[in-house]
């Protein structure tokens, strides 16, 4: 089946209804970077009409800063996360993986919504928004939810109703402490090139010592994850008692334990260490110095 | 008084194709259309090596808008062409991009549906053979069953020059490496388009389309059909690139699409997606290269001996000409006692090897200037130092019995070397990162420098007859057209053909103007291809117009009672008559001239120029002769930085320098050689095509990663020109040389940079992180 029907809608609430009458043939469109591509690859065969969701960047295409908490329409393409002047402050690590998203044109037509929804495993934006603690808000006709980043990854294939659902807000508690964070990527070229593997650091430090920690890797797994062990070896210690080996080590591991050994692994076990190392020195001496 | 200078020539005029390309207007393959037009889509095997039992098409009839369908047996002509490329298979397909059947209908959308449709019912899977060594190894099933051992027909070429087992047998120092480079595509951004139709008022099947060589589709075309040549016509269209690719995979859709449009006297159109042309287009062939040196103490080389394979895929049409030259090429620009080389081409059940900038030099230049670079290591000496050594001189011999003599061949190899050594401070960068890197840790970021040199034969040489041709034509108004069989293709041919003709009248380049090469107007000039078009190209448009200049003489100097000896100059738009006391005797507008000649005299002002350098003696047996009418000559510097850790490598800066005669318009050598440098990039650091179990998984340009702007350094280029006397002005090609010394001077940075050696291409994250690929 081919896709008859490209639709515009005037309201959020026009947008659940439509959707609530098509349920599985309607397909969501924000920039379309990943769409258009799986549409033409015949990922969609069930799909009948599209949804074009660009009508309502008023409402869900802004960036908002309320008290301590920052919303991030889903709407808002990966050009103004990089810029915007609150992100880059608080919460550079989103706006280095931003700016690592594709490229020029991708960025200014791609969506941090879009990013979110299709969560490739290697989704740059999904990596810092994971260790930012970001909640997710899904609305559908008469309700809505809000899902913490990390169990919307957790709930896997029933994580999001797509025949149902839509994303309509991203929100980020903001910093009130000495934070730091990196995001570092790795592809093979220097622009519009998948993750090969990325990772983000985040840790804030009070007296000297570690008092959260937050260690992600993408790529590495069938979608992006939060080493649990590696933040709980950090938590608690001095910055000099961090061996940033070891925080590397046990991403390697946990990649290990969630897909058993891959192919693929013979490359990126040594390599997440190495940038783990990288992150946490950087991330730690900068704090240290602080 | 006209001066004797060049005027246009040496200019950096702007391109003829410019404007158009960058405001969008250009007219491509796609862009054209016909009234009444069928769209084609070809059928697929589901399998890469396998018995076709039969074809059921009763359900692709049933879709709407279907017209005509063929299969195998509609090809009125001769169904394989060169290279045993079949048009549609019947019975037997051998790699993934055979196609059984090709579907002409109303839409492409309803093409398509049919073309899925459409049930092939296959019967024995036979054993695919996706590497040289399976399809080598003694038992090996035969892909096609009168080949020996799946070797390539005609493909196996040799150079023996003295006794170099025996040298080597002896010598103090020997070296052993073996190199292995991937396939690749040509990477064009416009995909393959054709537009074919029968023209019942000429009984004339014209073929429109994005074809680099139009002589080679009309030549294929008129077997397939069994039609004379001169009721083939094929017009080419603007190319949005090409590289060598637009030739077997045109082939196919011109041929499919042309029964079609005879059968259904409609026209048809065919354009492939990207998926179909990164499977069924040529791609660069994988060379396989075993090198082995004997060395004196002093690291003087005495024997290179190597053996080289060419995987060719499931059909080749090419092998032959690359392994012809790659024979030439393989044991570089050294002055070697004693060289023998043997290559060859294998079959094998995957995507096929063909034209792809460069034409076997980029995969042999990257196995033997990785091999010096470890010659030079393992006698101690730097890459420098051992080049300079070795490299021929003037009035060197080659391996091939060609002395080097500077009226044809410069050989200053020497100097370019000492041109971008200096200028990038090589030895004392080479020597500070050989330190380096063993004080840092081993996932460190560390700095390299390598560099290469090459040779480059000229044109065809002993490949085939080195023909060209051009038509220059002079209106009443003064203007002039040039054509050609050469074809533009984006590298500005059609721009350094006005240039020459515009020097050769002495008029503005804009009084000139190109037309896009139409069989029935030009002579057949061979194919576009091994940089040939300036030398054969330009010297054909001399030839024309070298004959115009006589005739414009011949009306006018007796016209004006001129005295013996005198001569007619072109210049400034003019014509000067100068008596043998060189004294001006009158001077009228080039306009005027052509005015008289046209309208008052009635002489024709259009004149055929042909360029042919007579047939070549070589001797195929042993590759002795005279290869090449000259050669090109080349060394680049690679600054890199490798990041240890993760296998990424930057480019920091890339400098060549580069003896290429005359360059007839700077700017758009330049443009060559960046282009070709940047594609050499992609070839040394990322591209490669996955169909190592007979499938292609590379499907499209997300797996298939060529450079991109971030990518790319800054790129020097050192142009030295030199008076040899073998294109017009001197010029003798630029369009690959950019491209083939780049992946060993990468390879040699990397090596600098982490004292190890990657002998495979690309030098991607896992080789460079673990050594090998995953
Ligand atoms: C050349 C290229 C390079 C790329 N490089 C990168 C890269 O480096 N890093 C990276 O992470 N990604 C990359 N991408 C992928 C893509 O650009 C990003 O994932 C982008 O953020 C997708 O956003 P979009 O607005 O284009 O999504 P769309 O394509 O419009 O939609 C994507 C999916 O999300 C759904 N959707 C969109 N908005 C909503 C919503 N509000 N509620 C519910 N569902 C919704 C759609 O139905 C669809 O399933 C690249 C893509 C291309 C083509």
């Amino acid at each position: 089946m081919a896709i008859q029907r490209f639709m515009q809608v005037g309201s959020l609430d026009d947008a659940l209804q439509e959707l609530s009458v098509h349920k599985e043939q309607a397909l969501l469109i924000a920039g379309g970077t990943d769409v258009m591509p799986a549409l033409r690859s015949g990922l969609y065969a069930q799909k009948q009409m599209v949804i074009d969701l660009s009508p309502l960047a008023g409402k869900l295409g802004n960036i908002r800063h309320e008290e301590d908490m920052l919303h991030i329409g889903p709407l808002v393409t990966h050009s103004r996360i990089m810029e915007d002047p609150v992100i880059r402050e608080f919460l550079p690590i989103l706006a280095q993986a931003s700016a690592h998203v594709g490229s020029p044109q991708i960025r200014n037509r791609g969506t941090i919504g879009g990013n979110i929804i299709t969560l490739a495993a290697c989704a740059d934006t999904v990596v810092p928004l994971l260790a930012l603690d970001a909640q997710l808000v899904f609305a559908r006709v008469g309700g809505v939810r809000c899902v913490p980043m990390a169990s919307y990854l957790d709930e896997g294939e029933t994580r999001f109703d797509a025949s149902n659902e839509i994303l309509t807000d991203i929100m980020i508690p903001l910093p009130n402490s000495n934070r730091q964070g990196m995001f570092l990527k790795i592809a093979r070229r220097q622009a519009a090139a998948k993750s090969r593997m990325s990772v983000a650091v985040l840790t804030t430090i009070a007296g000297h010592r570690i008092t959260d920690a937050r260690v992600v890797v993408g790529a590495l797994m069938p979608w992006p994850r939060r080493v649990g062990e590696a933040e709980r070896y950090m938590m608690g210690k001095a910055i000099g008692e961090v061996d940033p080996m070891k925080v590397g080590a046990l991403a390697a591991e946990l990649a290990i334990t969630v897909t058993g050994q891959r192919r693929s692994f013979a490359y990126k076990i040594p390599v997440v260490q190495e940038l783990m190392r990288r992150a946490v020195t950087r991330v730690l001496g900068t704090q240290g110095e602080a | 008084m006209p001066d004797e200078d060049h005027v246009t020539v040496g200019k950096a005029i702007n391109r003829k194709d410019g404007i158009a390309k960058v405001t969008g207007a250009t007219v491509f393959g796609n862009d054209q259309n016909a009234y009444r037009q069928l769209h084609m889509k070809s059928v697929y095997t589901h399998y890469p090596h396998v018995e076709i039992e039969s074809i059921d098409l009763s359900e692709a009839w049933k879709v709407p808008g279907v017209v005509d369908i063929i299969v195998a047996r509609d090809i009125p002509g001769n169904p394989i062409l060169f290279g045993r490329f079949p048009v549609l298979v019947s019975d037997r397909a051998r790699y993934i991009g055979d196609a059984v059947a090709a579907i002409a209908s109303e839409s492409a959308e309803s093409a398509e549906m049919a073309a899925a449709a459409v049930c092939i019912r296959y019967g024995k899977q036979f054993d695919v053979l996706t590497t040289v060594d399976q399809a080598l190894a003694p038992d090996a099933p035969m892909i096609h069953h009168d080949t020996q051992g799946n070797r390539i027909d005609y493909a196996s070429h040799h150079l023996h020059d003295g006794n170099a087992e025996a040298v080597i047998r002896e010598a103090p120092k020997v070296i052993r490496h073996s190199y292995a480079t991937q396939f690749v595509d040509n990477g064009y951004i416009e995909p393959e388009a054709v537009i074919t139709e029968f023209d019942p008022n000429t009984d004339t099947v014209v073929i429109r389309g994005t074809i680099q060589n139009p002589y080679n589709i009309r030549e294929a075309l008129a077997k397939v059909l069994d039609r004379p040549l001169n009721q083939v016509r094929v017009i080419q269209s603007g190319i949005g690139g090409s590289f060598g690719g637009k030739d077997e995979s045109m082939m196919f859709i011109a041929s499919r699409a042309a029964v079609l449009s005879l059968r259904t006297g409609r026209p048809v159109k065919a354009v492939l997606t990207r998926e179909e042309s990164f499977m069924a287009s040529a791609k660069r062939h994988p060379i396989t290269s075993n090198y082995e040196a004997g060395l004196d103490e002093n690291g003087r080389l005495l024997a290179i001996k190597s053996l080289h394979h060419m995987q060719g895929g499931a059909y080749n049409k090419q092998a032959m000409f690359a392994n012809w030259r790659g024979s030439i090429h393989a044991a570089g620009p050294y002055a070697i006692p004693h060289v023998c080389t043997d290559i060859h081409g294998v079959h094998t059940n995957t995507i096929f090897g063909g034209a792809y900038r460069g034409f076997s030099a980029p995969q042999v230049v990257f196995g033997i200037e990785s091999f010096i670079d470890e010659c030079a290591e393992a006698v101690g000496m730097d890459p420098v130092r051992f080049r300079l050594l070795n490299c021929v001189k003037p009035y060197d011999r080659l391996p091939t019995g060609q002395v080097l003599d500077p009226a044809f061949m410069p050989a200053n190899v020497a100097d370019l070397i000492e041109l971008v050594c200096s200028k990038t401070d090589f030895e004392k960068k080479w020597e500070r990162n050989r330190i380096a890197r063993t004080e840092v840790g081993s996932t460190s970021v560390v700095a390299g420098i390598g560099l290469s040199i090459t040779f480059r034969g000229v044109g065809l040489g002993g490949e085939g007859i080195d023909t060209g041709s051009a038509t220059v034509t002079i209106d009443a108004d003064g203007k002039v057209r040039v054509q050609s069989g050469f074809t533009e293709m984006g590298q500005g041919l059609s721009t350094t053909l006005c240039q020459i003709a515009a020097e050769e009248f002495g008029i503005d380049s804009t009084w000139v103007t190109w037309s896009q090469n139409d069989t029935a107007e030009n002579m057949d000039a061979g194919p576009t291809v091994a940089s040939r078009g300036i030398v054969s190209g330009g010297n054909a448009v001399k030839d024309a117009c070298g004959k115009l200049r006589k005739r414009i003489e011949e009306v006018l100097l007796p016209k004006w009672m001129a005295p013996e000896g005198s001569t007619l100059h072109f210049s400034d738009s003019a014509v000067y008559a100068m008596t043998p006391d060189k004294e001006l005797l009158n001077r009228i507008g080039f306009a005027e001239a052509a005015r008289i000649c046209l309208k008052g005299e009635g002489i024709s002002l259009r004149s055929l120029g042909w360029h042919s350098p007579g047939p070549q003696y070589f001797d195929h047996e042993s590759g002795q002769g005279p290869a090449y009418p000259s050669y090109l000559f080349g060394a680049t510097v690679a600054e890199v930085e490798v990041d240890q850790g993760t296998g990424v490598i930057v480019v920091k800066r890339i400098t060549s320098a580069i003896e290429l005669g005359k360059a007839i318009n700077p700017q758009i050598v330049r443009g060559q050689f960046i282009g070709g440098a940047i594609q050499g990039m992609g070839y040394a650091l990322m591209e490669e095509m996955d169909c190592s179990d007979g499938y292609l998984h590379t499907r499209n340009f997300d797996d298939f990663l060529m450079p991109g702007a971030m990518d790319i350094p800054p790129i020097d280029i050192i142009i030295s020109e030199t008076d040899v006397h073998v294109g017009p002005y001197g010029a003798k090609g630029i369009g690959e040389l950019g491209i083939e010394m780049i992946a060993p001077a990468i390879a040699n940075a990397h090596a600098n940079a982490t004292g190890k050696r990657i002998r495979e291409l690309p030098l991607n994250l896992e080789r460079v992180v673990l050594g090998h690929a995953l």
